[in-house]
């Protein structure tokens, strides 16, 4: 099983470099896609099978899709070299510091509860951070999954419409006022 | 080291993910380039979500996902609309070129 | 006298001139020179009658309540023991004496006004001044308030400085108006701050309260001499003596009423009853008192040479005026009040007179004022010759003439009392001034009126008109008899003007509330008289006769001697290198290098660093997304290493 963590990881990881430092841009696109493929097993590996699936169909299937289509639209052979500027350093400092401090942190328990961002004293005879007195977290590795012990669609669905209907109905406004927008937007024929 | 379960590097991921999107839109050109690297950015959030939402045991996080994969729908749908339109007006595809906020 | 009386005829006499003013500036432009000549002689008049009737209700006083202290409103009240100002005034005979004076002589000038202004179109403006200066000058005498007396006293300075410049087109006529109330106001500087040690010390400002809280002060100690000499300054201010003398000249710019009334008769003369009213304080300092003697009889002195070179005739009458006061300065310093104020009153009579008739022979040769080229009037003018002689008689204190009883009379309290060891020094001084006022009078005398005509115009000359000519007169004769009834200067003879000021001055060191012992006052008398007829016989021989000759004297005289006499002593020159061009420099330097280089570079300095920050910061705005990209990722990433490191302690 963690195996295949890492696995899904170290490809997202590997691709998301392809997204960015790729001279063309439909390669860009394309290892978006390979990205977005392994940030979907992740999920599902997760025990977040719904969230899988509609990535793939979303993300991967729509989105992507759309960019491929206006990428080819519009430039097909688009060759844009990363720059090599002062921004790019700023790039690689902002990368190497985040990563590294929300790893160490998350590593050693910092949590955010309603006294703010603490880390939490743990004992010195702690060498695991599982369940139990050294548990800053109320775990540390994967716990028993018994939020979706009825299955993971039905719990989803059943929180999505009753606690957060409210959001629910408003993503549908956004999205339509997105169709709205986006035909309004690529109308012809109107000077600007 | 603390036996931690891999939970550290989900999160290490995510950071990972995030900046490199944060680094693609300083460094790319290329409009196209930079929203999808905004997307990488939206993506990285949401597995922040997801890995917090699984420790903690609620359902919350992969909800809150959800909405996030909308809402970066309906942006990319507007943003390439935009995207378009600007390519139609004669205007190259070049961020530094559409930089007209300066005064 | 009653209360109620009081403040009624206090309220009448300032009314009157007050009145006057105000129709004469806001209805005179328009109801013309009839109207403007009506109401300006007329309020002095009334003003003049209701100083007879406090001058009676005065006199009708029984003993021992001759004062009366009215206050009209209440202008400042901080409570008991803190500050406590109101319109106060005071009815004594000191006041009663000065307002006579004042609204006597004043009504005469004004009436005589009414003629030398006849051809002046700003004859409303004119009496305007000339009243509110009679307003101003009777609060200051009947102030029972210090602050009343300030204010007075300012008013006096400002009415000054409108009478002088009063042809303003004349830039010499606004330069010397400047330069009279510019020296004031450093007299009214002192004067304010002896005010203030006043006030600390006897925690009260109105006059009677003050003269009767005398142990505040510690007698003779450093802080009455103090506040004494800086009352003296003030006084020294107003009353032009060295050192502050050099405004007086200047001031003849002026109309020659205006010399007559303010430079003559009565504003001069505030220093001295200033120094009269605080007498009690003056008695406790002698060191002041010395000073002021000393101060009053050198400015006599110098003043009496300066006058014997001078060509303009108003100046030479305006040199005897500085002389004059020096003897009732140098007479109220020593302590011999009365005498000081009898000499002023008497004073007043016969220098307006000569001022006046100075005018008419200005007036008749066309404006001409240089002695040289007048010469012969006398049988031109000569209803004026006679009163200008009886004037210059008076003034050369020749016996009977008014001049002499006052003068004689004050010189003789000069024997008893002095500043330091010897009386007698500034005794001595005295006399000397005796002789010089009758060299000097009678040169202008004999120069203006007798000889041989200089110019063409004084063929030409013609007797003033009456309105010019009756105050002339009028006070021709009283310079004659206006101080056989008042006091001589015999002990134990005439002494109605000592006794009726005797309740003012009681108090006064015993040395002097008597006069001097019947011998010594006989000597000093004819050591006087011979010194005065002196003066007059050489200035009638060198100058009527021409034995010896004026200008040979003067030649063989050592050369220093008439270039200081005829430059004022160089006191001019003297300021004007020690004052004046170094504040014009300093201002220069002002202007050219403190403001532009100090004040404007240190705020376009500021503005500069402003605008530099400004241009700094806009460097940021390019436009570029990308930067403003950028720029959102350094501050995520600095929110993260704070955040990570920092805020999980």
């Amino acid at each position: 099983m963690n195996v295949l963590v890492v696995v899904a990881m170290a490809l997202a990881a590997i691709s998301s470099l392809g997204v960015v430092l790729s001279r063309q841009t439909i390669y860009s696109a394309l290892s978006l896609v390979v990205t977005i493929a392994m940030i979907s097993v992740l999920f599902l590996l997760l025990n977040a099978q719904f969230l899988f699936a509609v990535q793939i169909i979303i993300y991967a299937g729509a989105v992507m899709v759309l960019f491929v289509f206006i990428i080819a639209l519009l430039s097909p052979d688009a060759e844009d070299r990363p720059g090599r500027d002062w921004r790019a350093v700023v790039g690689l400092i902002a990368v190497a510091a985040v990563t590294i401090l929300v790893f160490v942190a998350a590593g050693n328990g910092v949590t955010y509860n309603s006294k703010g961002f603490r880390a939490t004293q743990l004992l010195g005879s702690c060498t695991s951070l599982n369940a139990g007195p050294c548990d800053p977290y109320r775990t540390f590795s994967y716990p028993v999954d018994a939020t979706n012990a009825a299955g993971n669609v039905q719990t989803v669905a059943g929180q999505l419409f009753t606690t957060f209907l409210l959001p629910f109905e408003i993503t549908s406004l956004l999205l339509l006022v997105a169709v709205i927008g986006a035909v309004y937007l690529t109308r012809r024929g109107v000077e600007r | 080291m603390i036996s931690t379960g891999l939970f550290p590097y989900m999160l290490g991921l995510s950071a990972f993910l995030f900046t490199v999107g944060a680094t693609g839109v300083l460094i790319r050109r290329n409009p196209l380039v930079v929203f999808m690297c905004i997307e990488l950015m939206l993506n990285a959030g949401n597995v922040a979500l997801i890995a917090y939402g699984r420790f903690l045991n609620s359902v919350e996080g992969q909800i809150f996902a959800f909405m996030v994969i909308i809402v970066a729908a309906a942006e990319v749908v507007v943003g390439l609309a935009l995207i378009t339109q600007i390519f139609r007006l004669g205007r190259e595809l070049d961020v530094d070129d559409i930089s007209e906020m300066s005064e | 006298m009653s209360v109620d009386t009081a403040s009624a005829l206090v309220i009448l006499i300032l009314l009157f001139p007050l009145a006057g003013a105000a129709l004469n500036a806001v209805l005179g432009p328009r109801l013309g020179r009839g109207f403007v000549n009506l109401a300006g002689t007329l309020s002095i008049g009334a003003a003049f009658v209701v100083a007879c009737v406090i001058l009676g209700n005065v006199i009708a006083a029984p003993a021992g309540h001759s004062a009366v202290s009215v206050r009209l409103w209440q202008w400042l009240n901080l409570g008991s023991g803190n500050l406590s100002i109101g319109m106060d005034f005071t009815l004594d005979p000191l006041s009663a004496l000065m307002v006579m004076v004042i609204t006597g002589v004043g009504f005469l000038i004004h009436v005589y006004s009414v003629g030398y202004m006849e051809h002046d179109p700003g004859v409303a403006r004119f009496f305007a001044y000339m009243n509110f200066f009679i307003f101003s000058m009777l609060t200051l005498v009947l102030a029972a308030d210090l602050i009343i007396l300030i204010v007075g006293w300012a008013l006096v300075a400002l009415s000054s400085y409108l009478l002088i410049g009063f042809w303003y087109e004349r830039a010499s006529a606004v330069l010397a108006a400047r330069k009279a109330f510019i020296t004031q106001v450093i007299g009214d500087v002192a004067l304010v701050i002896a005010a203030f040690l006043i006030f600390l010390n006897a925690h009260t400002l109105s006059l009677p309260n003050i003269f009767a809280r005398t142990a505040a002060f510690p007698s003779g100690g450093i802080l009455v001499n103090g506040i004494c000499a800086l009352l003296a300054i003030g006084a020294f201010a107003k009353s032009a003596q060295f050192p502050l003398h050099t405004w007086l000249p200047d001031a003849m710019e002026g109309p020659t009423p205006v010399s007559a009334l303010i430079h003559a008769a009565t504003m001069v003369t505030a220093g001295v009853y200033l120094i009269a009213r605080f007498h009690p304080l003056f008695n406790l300092a002698p060191i002041a008192g010395g000073m002021v003697a000393c101060v009053g009889m050198g400015t006599a002195l110098m003043a009496g040479i300066i006058a014997l070179s001078q060509i303009d005739i108003k100046r030479v009458i305006a040199y005897s005026t500085m002389s004059q006061i020096g003897l009732m300065i140098y007479a109220v310093g020593i302590g011999a009040y009365s005498a000081g104020m009898f000499h002023f009153a008497t004073h007043a009579v016969f220098k307006a007179l000569l001022f006046m008739a100075a005018g008419n022979v200005i007036h008749s040769l066309h404006d001409e004022q240089d002695i040289r080229l007048m010469g012969g009037m006398a049988a031109r003018m000569r209803w004026t010759h006679w009163a200008f002689l009886s004037g210059s008689l008076a003034l050369a204190g020749i016996p009977l003439w008014a001049g002499w009883f006052s003068k004689e009379n004050l010189l003789g309290f000069g024997t008893v009392a002095g500043p330091g060891p010897a009386p007698w020094l500034l005794y001595m001084v005295g006399v000397g001034v005796n002789v010089l006022t009758g060299l000097y009078a009678f040169r202008l005398w004999a120069t203006v009126f007798h000889g041989e005509p200089q110019t063409a115009r004084v063929y030409a000359a013609k007797e003033a008109r009456n309105v010019l000519l009756v105050p002339v007169v009028i006070l021709g004769v009283l310079s004659l008899i206006v101080a056989w009834p008042l006091q001589w200067p015999v002990p134990n003879a005439v002494r109605v003007f000592s006794d009726f000021l005797s309740p003012v001055f009681a108090g006064t060191p015993a040395g002097l509330a008597s006069e001097p012992a019947l011998w010594i006052a006989i000597v000093a008398l004819v050591i006087g008289t011979l010194a005065s007829l002196l003066g007059v016989g050489a200035a009638q021989r060198m100058w009527l006769h021409r034995e010896p000759d004026p200008a040979a004297v003067a030649a063989r005289l050592p050369r220093a001697l008439p270039l200081l006499s005829y430059n004022k002593f160089y006191f001019d020159e003297l300021y004007d290198a020690a004052f004046v061009r170094p504040v014009r420099a300093a201002a220069r330097t002002a202007r050219r290098v403190v403001e532009p280089d100090v004040f404007d570079g240190w705020i376009a300095g500021l503005t500069d660093l402003l605008r530099g920050f400004s241009v700094d910061l806009r460097a940021y705005q390019t436009g570029f997304i990308r930067d403003y990209a950028a720029a959102f990722t350094v501050g995520a990433v600095v929110l993260v290493v704070v955040t990570a490191v920092f805020l999980s302690r």
